[in-house]
């Protein structure tokens, strides 16, 4: 009876099918966070000692890094960990949302109902907007008490925070994957672009800095609008969140506009 | 009771409104420099088994998708029971039922929970009428659609048509991987959807999938629509074939230059002829020997579809 209830809608199925990635990656998050900040209360001194020793480029790679294992645990968790796992999600799922059916050859028998394809959209891009919130919040949570277990002083309201404009910026890589696979017809394209673009602006935003003359560049990255934050220290930042979601917006927008202009493939 | 409320409510979709079920004008589709389909005027009419013929490629499935709005016409229009295919493709499809020639299900589900699913997203799907169509078709619908064989699959792909009981079905290919018995299955049940008043239009690259139970064909080649007759029209026209036997050998040149006569061949005493028309002048021509023995064969419709197929016929473009 459950399982009928699932096949009731295409949000609810949707749900059904994805519900096994969705538990993959909080189990992923919750079980690193524990590494993380188990390792870091147990020994963060000496790594806060050998980061130091790093050169300054590598040291950025790692992202956030105040001098204290609190802050070593939390950028390996949000700066890191967070954003490989949810990008890897959203990027996924952004363009499974799109074109999924159309690839996997179902799409025909799924529109020979009455729906319309920007509905079969929205409903998958719901599920996949509603997964990444459950696993930030999952995550959110499960860092707090695993950090308080471990007598980890943490700003709950910058964690927050650091959560928020985290999101804003895999929104917007997920809206990349999925505006652009709507708009081809192709998960290849979608993937491949905001993987490319994600992979790039990383290293970009963390690395150019280092040279005095090219640290403007790195801001006109994605990666920029949740990096240049500085959210563990600072809270949210507003403007690079807005930014981030009005692009997302419009990436959405793109695909909900092309998914029913395009000739459907196979 | 249920018998009644199933024909209540064929009788009010089969009189909804009298929309010709499909028409389309001048419908043309090109993908970059191919043309798949041009100029395509054609009116299915309500209550008939249309049967769409022509070979791979021929632009058969391209038509059906431009009618359900999966592609948007080069240039043309076409309406489904009334509605533009592009803009009413909703309403189309709440009241069409789709049968695809390929496609896949959800692997991972049981034929059950696929056809659960689907008549879920329509409604008004009456769960006791799909398990007497899986019996009908002897599939077993607590199996993983993933773990069916081809005709299993194709079978189910069936029942997610016919359990709409729609007043329009449109077949891609569906007896692709039955077996006989369930190829006699699936006619029989569209000679049953003929005879509650619905419309069916069956797409096929084989003759013998369509002319048992089309009341008219189509046939359609390189995105051309060569001709639309009723099935007994085309007997007509089709070739015979004759074997006139004499006694004694006799030159098939006798007989090659006869009107209609499109070739004559000599075996012994025999000569085969086959001809299209009228058979007097043959006859009379015979009438010069000793004619032993006439042996009429039935029109072979097989060779007409073939002569469409490969453009012989006067009347392709």
């Amino acid at each position: 009876m459950l399982r009928d209830r699932f096949l009731g809608s295409v949000f609810a199925k949707t749900v059904r099918d994805w519900l096994q990635w969705t538990a993959i990656a909080v189990i992923t998050m919750w079980l690193v966070s524990v590494l993380y900040i188990w390792v870091m209360a147990e020994s963060g001194d000496a790594y806060v000692t050998m980061m130091e020793d790093f050169p300054e480029a590598l040291s950025n790679l790692y992202g956030f890094n105040n001098g204290t294992a609190e802050g070593l645990a939390m950028s390996g968790i949000f700066f890191v960990l967070g954003p490989l796992v949810l990008l890897a999600y959203a990027i996924g799922l952004g363009s499974s949302a799109a074109v999924g059916e159309e690839e996997a050859r179902s799409l025909p028998l799924l529109l020979s109902s009455p729906l319309r394809r920007r509905s079969v959209l929205l409903a998958k891009s719901a599920v996949a907007a509603l997964g990444i919130l459950v696993i930030a919040a999952l995550t959110l949570l499960g860092v707090l008490a695993v950090a308080a277990v471990f007598g980890m002083d943490l700003s709950e309201q910058n964690v927050l925070g650091t959560s928020i404009q985290l999101l804003g910026m895999v929104f917007l890589f997920g809206a990349i994957s999925l505006g652009l696979s709507a708009w081809r017809g192709s998960s290849a394209l979608g993937v491949g672009i905001a993987a490319g673009i994600a992979v790039v602006s990383y290293f970009v935003t963390t690395m150019l800095p280092v040279v005095e003359e090219l640290a403007d560049v790195a801001k006109l990255t994605p990666w920029y609008l949740f990096s240049g934050a500085d959210s563990l220290q600072e809270g949210v930042d507003v403007v690079l969140l807005g930014i981030a979601l009005v692009i997302a917006a419009a990436l959405f927008g793109l695909g909900l506009y092309s998914i029913d202009r395009r000739d459907l493939k196979g | 009771m249920v018998t009644m409320e199933r024909g209540r409510r064929i009788e009010e979709m089969t009189t909804t409104d009298g929309a010709v079920p499909i028409r389309t004008e001048r419908l043309t589709k090109h993908y970059g420099d191919v043309k798949a389909l041009v100029d395509l005027d054609l009116e299915v009419h309500r209550g008939e088994v249309f049967g769409f013929l022509g070979p791979n490629g021929a632009g058969k499935t391209t038509t059906i998708r431009a009618l359900l709005n999966f592609v948007f016409p080069t240039a043309g229009r076409a309406t489904v029971l009334g509605h533009d295919a592009a803009s009413g493709s909703v309403e189309i499809r709440s009241r069409v039922a789709y049968m695809p020639s390929e496609y896949s299900m959800y692997p991972k589900l049981t034929g059950a929970e696929n056809l659960a699913y689907l008549a879920n997203l329509r409604g008004g799907v009456d769960r006791g009428f799909v398990g007497e169509l899986a019996e009908r078709l002897d599939v077993d619908l607590t199996r993983k659609v993933g773990d069916l064989s081809t005709g299993n699959r194709q079978k189910v792909g069936l029942i997610q048509a016919f359990m709409t009981r729609s007043e329009l079905l449109i077949l891609d290919e569906p007896s692709t991987g039955l077996d006989p018995l369930m190829q006699q299955e699936l006619q029989k049940m569209i000679r049953e959807v003929r005879a509650e008043g619905r419309t069916v239009f069956l797409s096929s690259h084989s003759l013998s999938e369509v002319e048992r139970v089309a009341d008219r064909v189509g046939i359609l080649r390189h995105g051309h629509l060569i001709v639309v007759e009723p099935l007994d029209a085309l007997k007509r026209k089709a070739i015979r074939r004759i074997d006139l036997e004499f006694d004694e050998p006799v030159e098939a040149a006798a007989f090659a230059r006869i009107a209609g006569v499109h070739s004559a061949e000599a075996r012994g005493n025999t000569v085969a002829v086959s001809f299209e028309g009228s058979v007097n002048a043959l006859l009379r021509a015979a009438l010069d020997f000793n004619v032993v023995n006439v042996n009429s064969r039935e029109a072979d419709l097989e060779q007409i579809f073939l002569e469409y197929y490969h453009g012989n016929n006067d009347d392709a473009p």
